[in-house]
């Protein structure tokens, strides 16, 4: 009975860490992620000012992909 | 004074004017609608748009490095223009092929500038003369004239390889940050000091060349700054972007009646930005050549008939006679000359820029981003 036991808390770890899992990658973004609906923002097709993108990173080596 | 503009190689910008220049003195603009021009040397040139990534001289270990390797990349893609397609008589590259952009303070972004004439420009001015044609290239700047300041510069590269001319960025856009202003320094931002230094027809100043009347700028969504470059005898107006709106160069060019062209940076889509996407356009609207993709390098082009555009042109018709009455009552909501000031008052950041400007707004309440 035991050994089922631990099999089935096994299981349901399982079960919630994937669930877990999903529902990071399909949640909704923030809005500092989400498509900046500013008028000329839109128009120079950028999800949000090009230097806030900049500054948010520097330091970590963009500009060399 | 110097007239930079109908000297096809000089050193731009360097002499002085001692006292400003009366505009009722100065003839910016023909009355019967002609404007100046020299010669063309062929009836049809051939324009080239360099479609290039960014590698940005923060990110490299060291600014030698980084400006090695971007002007390296330069020199590679002038060498695919030279050697594929059509011989280029102008080639065009982006806002910032060189410097990338840089994050911080003023003094901590100062470093990821470059100096106009330098050791970059005779590297540039070498790829010039080996293709015997226009090389134009935007950079941010650091020039000891304007100590501290950041100026965003366009620089035409003659085919002689000597500097041809710098344009100075007319002026920011502004109220697109919600924090912050774009700190760099414009016409705008100093213009009494630059009429004195450079003279009034260095403010929206055309470059006549043997391939046409050329003015090249990263201004955008501006119709008055064109409509001026325009009325000063623009035949191909050249720009640069970080980013920019297909249907603002179409209807800039449309609406103003020049051949105009694009140089856009690339990004990789998984991004989030619609980078890419290089354009040149006609004086009818017609897109004459783009680039098929967002994020891949690359090089577009188009052969423009500048001798039958020419023939019998004069400049633009606007109507400003009858919307003058309504112009002269227009204020715009940030004073002229906002960075004419000590060095150790320039704004440091985006965000100090914005209290500036909030400061000195027109407007009540000062305007905001949306």
């Amino acid at each position: 009975m035991n050994t089922h036991l631990k099999h089935f808390q096994v299981l349901l770890l399982i079960f919630l860490v994937a669930c877990h899992t999903k529902t990071e990658a399909t949640s909704t973004p923030t809005p500092e992620e989400s498509v900046n609906t500013d008028r000329k923002t839109s128009y120079l097709n950028a999800p949000k000012p090009f230097q806030v993108w900049v500054d948010a990173r520097a330091g970590s080596g963009w500009g060399n992909q | 004074m110097l007239m930079y503009s109908s000297c096809k190689q000089a050193e731009p910008h360097q002499d002085t004017v001692d006292i400003k220049t009366d505009t009722n003195k100065t003839t910016l603009v023909e009355p019967d609608g002609t404007y100046k021009k020299v010669q063309l040397e062929k009836d049809t040139i051939v324009l080239k748009v360099m479609q290039t990534r960014v590698k940005s001289l923060s990110s490299f270990p060291s600014i030698e490095e980084g400006l090695e390797e971007n002007l390296s990349y330069m020199e590679h893609m002038a060498s695919q223009a030279q050697n594929e397609g059509h011989k280029p008589d102008i080639i065009l590259f982006h806002e910032f092929p060189l410097t990338g952009y840089s994050s911080g303070t003023r003094q901590e972004k100062l470093p990821f500038t470059i100096e106009v004439p330098g050791p970059e420009t005779i590297r540039i001015g070498k790829i010039a003369q080996a293709c015997d044609c226009y090389v134009i290239f935007g950079s941010y700047v650091r020039d000891q004239n304007w100590p501290d300041h950041i100026l965003s510069i366009n620089t035409v590269m003659g085919r002689d390889g000597k500097i041809a001319k710098t344009f100075w960025k007319s002026r920011n856009i502004k109220r697109i940050y919600k924090d912050r202003e774009i700190t760099t320094t414009t016409i705008e931002a100093v213009r009494d000091a630059y009429r004195a230094k450079y003279g009034i027809e260095e403010e929206f100043p055309v470059l006549r060349t043997e391939f046409g009347n050329i003015a090249v700028s990263t201004v955008q969504f501006d119709p008055f700054i064109y409509a001026a470059f325009a009325m000063r005898g623009t035949e191909i107006m050249l720009r640069t972007a970080t980013l920019f709106a297909e249907e603002d160069v179409v209807f800039t060019a449309w609406s103003n009646d020049f051949y105009s062209a694009m140089a856009n940076f690339t990004l990789p889509v998984s991004t989030g930005y619609n980078a890419g996407e290089s354009v040149i356009v006609g004086p009818n609207g017609d897109i004459l050549a783009k680039h098929p993709s967002k994020e891949d390098d690359g090089i577009v082009e188009a052969k423009i008939p500048i001798a039958a555009f020419r023939k019998d042109r004069t400049i633009p018709n606007y109507a400003l006679e009858i919307t003058k009455p309504v112009f002269e009552q227009y204020k715009q909501e940030i004073p002229i000359n906002h960075l004419d000031m000590d060095k150790t008052s320039l704004p440091k950041t985006g965000v100090e820029m914005k209290s500036l400007m909030d400061s000195i707004s027109r407007y009540n309440p000062p305007k905001t981003a949306n």
